[in-house]
């Protein structure tokens, strides 16, 4: 694998891994869209998760995101699922990773069709990267999001 | 090479495995650059419209591979295929294709709803790609106010909406007349120089090749070659195209032969092949002088049915001193695509369109799409020789239920009426006034 790296160092780079969290269907399949359509699949690694179990599950197993794109208001499996609750669950989400020292260096982006302004604060107040809301980009938009978080720059 | 569509081994057949089947696509093979400009270029039939149906994925095909961004789309589900059509390319149609019921500014902001954008920021962006087509103006607008060339540039804006990579133009020149056939080729150019957007374009018509640099010549479902245009000399490569189209792949064609070709195809834009071909023949008959101009001008004007082309009584005289002009000063092949480049003749639908404006400019009421469709349809019956004047006003007073107009028996009568004073057949009482009306109507259809 090295030795392949350093023969062709610019068309095998390291890809930024990307974590999409989110519960549409129809959001998880256009995340991944525009950045294929767009050319972007070299630059780019998604995985998705559709819970936030499911993205603690697979951190714990080992991946290892640079950036994590997540709703506020992905639905919750077990107990109850006001927006009050799934807004709790994000907010307790976002601390664990920031208290994960082996994701020191991971980026937060909070994208999600909630816009009311108090609930954007708590979660800038824990450091998050980024607050987009959806349907407010085109999908050129999202992309150039992306490509200019800090270090991210291809 | 960067491609951005590898097709590999593609095979398509329609209705396999029944007597119908037919074998659309046969084992193509190509490679699209990202950044090209690229034609696929044939006849009717030859397989072009399914290559670009395979590569937007409405069409599945059997067998082999298309990647886009090397990522095969056959491997993706229903829901993903439309995604990849929302986002990935922008197919501008012959027919337009707008939405009747939504204003040209909604229409534009459709497809970026489908993607879950605002409606607010929709329509944002959609008046800023009316402001780059140069039709912001008519944003409150609703198709049917605009004409022909307006509705194919709210064509490209709404191919452009989520700002696809691709875009493809389906015959995108086929209803348009001469100055907006230009005006549509200068903005793929655009797209493709200043936006860097891979053009993928389908035509029949050698003159859409203008700007292309990568022409995919098909047959029967085969890419038969590959050309480079390297050599940016557009009149040259245009006229090399235009010969391969008319000599219909022989070497043998004469130059009458072609010119009767060309003119066939360019006079009688937007009819069927049958009807084009029959005319071909005709002007080639007149271009050997085998029959005379009274005998061809006769010819032309008769229904289809009887041995005919259809042409209305004004169209066959225009028609006939065209031809004639062309016999008399002996133009050479390049000479007759010139003038017809300039030509103002229309395409059969954008004539259609004036007429019935014309006809229906006195009526009070007003007139639903399905009306103004009827009314059209009439229009193209009558003139195509297929019905008479009775049973224009028979179809325009039945109810729109019974696929008529649904207008009153008095409405229908004038409007029929005016219809036969426009197409210049002689109404028996009171010739010398008829021909008047006929000159006034001829200024008041140019005017439109």
């Amino acid at each position: 694998m090295h030795t392949f790296t350093r023969e062709r160092p610019i068309k095998l780079a390291k890809k930024t891994k990307i974590l999409f969290i989110d519960d549409d269907e129809m959001m998880k399949i256009y995340f991944r869209d525009i950045f294929w359509v767009h050319g972007r699949s070299d630059a780019y690694d998604i995985v998705i998760a559709s819970s936030f179990d499911e993205a603690e599950k697979m951190i714990e197993e080992g991946a290892h995101p640079d950036v994590i794109y997540m709703d506020v208001m992905v639905s919750l499996k077990t107990g109850k699922n006001s927006p009050d609750e799934r807004i709790k669950r994000s907010l307790e989400f976002v601390k664990k990773i920031k208290h994960n020292k082996s994701l020191h260096h991971t980026k937060i982006i909070i994208f999600s069709g909630q816009k009311e302004k108090l609930i954007e604060y708590e979660f800038h107040e824990l450091g998050i990267d980024g607050y987009l809301v959806k349907g407010e980009l085109m999908p050129k938009e999202i992309i150039s999001f992306t490509d200019n978080l800090n270090g991210l720059n291809h | 090479m960067d491609s951005i569509i590898k097709i590999e081994n593609v095979n398509l057949w329609y209705e396999k495995g029944k007597s119908t089947e037919v074998h659309a696509l046969n084992n193509v093979n190509i490679e699209i650059t990202r950044g090209d400009y690229v034609a696929f270029f044939g006849p009717s039939g030859c397989g072009k419209t399914t290559m670009l149906y395979a590569i937007s994925g409405i069409d599945r095909f059997q067998e082999g591979s298309i990647a886009i961004n090397g990522h095969d789309i056959s491997t993706l589900t229903n829901q993903e295929l439309a995604m990849f059509r929302q986002t990935g390319i922008g197919i501008v149609f012959q027919q337009f294709n707008l939405v009747p019921s939504l204003n040209i500014l909604k229409n534009v902001a459709l497809p970026m709803l489908f993607v879950g954008i605002t409606s607010e920021k929709a329509e944002i962006e959609a008046m800023k790609l009316l402001v780059r087509l140069n039709i912001a103006e008519y944003a409150d607008r609703y198709p049917n106010e605009l004409s022909g060339g307006q509705q194919q540039r709210v064509g490209i804006a709404r191919a452009l909406a989520n700002d696809p990579p691709i875009i493809i133009a389906d015959e995108p020149l086929g209803n348009l007349d001469s100055a907006n056939a230009q005006n549509v080729l200068k903005f793929l150019r655009e797209l493709n120089e200043k936006d860097g957007r891979t053009i993928i374009m389908v035509t029949h018509e050698a003159w859409s090749l203008r700007d292309v640099k990568t022409i995919f010549h098909m047959k029967d479902g085969v890419i038969t070659d590959e050309e480079r245009v390297e050599n940016k000399n557009v009149a040259e490569s245009l006229s090399k195209n235009l010969y391969k189209q008319l000599s219909g792949g022989s070497d043998h064609a004469t130059e009458e032969k072609m010119s009767a070709r060309l003119l066939a195809n360019f006079l009688l834009r937007g009819y069927s092949m049958d009807e084009i071909n029959r005319f071909e023949i005709l002007v080639g008959e007149r271009f050997e002088n085998k029959i005379t101009k009274a005998e061809f001008k006769v010819k032309i004007n008769r229904p289809f049915k009887d041995g005919g082309v259809g042409l209305w009584k004004k169209k066959s005289e225009r028609v006939t001193e065209y031809i004639e002009s062309v016999i008399e000063r002996r133009e050479d092949i390049h000479h007759v695509h010139n003038i017809i480049e300039k030509s103002p003749e229309l395409p059969i639908k954008e004539e259609i369109h004036h007429i019935r404006k014309w006809i229906v400019e006195d009526y009070a009421g007003k007139l639903s799409d399905m009306q103004v469709i009827a009314i059209e349809e009439v229009i193209a019956d009558r003139l195509k020789g297929s019905i008479d004047s009775g049973k224009v006003a028979e179809v325009l007073n039945l109810s729109v239920k019974k696929f008529g107009a649904g207008l009153s028996f008095r409405a229908a009568k004038l409007i029929s009426e005016k219809l036969e004073i426009l197409l210049g057949e002689e109404v028996p009482e009171a010739e010398e006034e008829t021909k008047k009306d006929t000159d006034s109507s001829e200024n008041s259809l140019k005017k439109l």
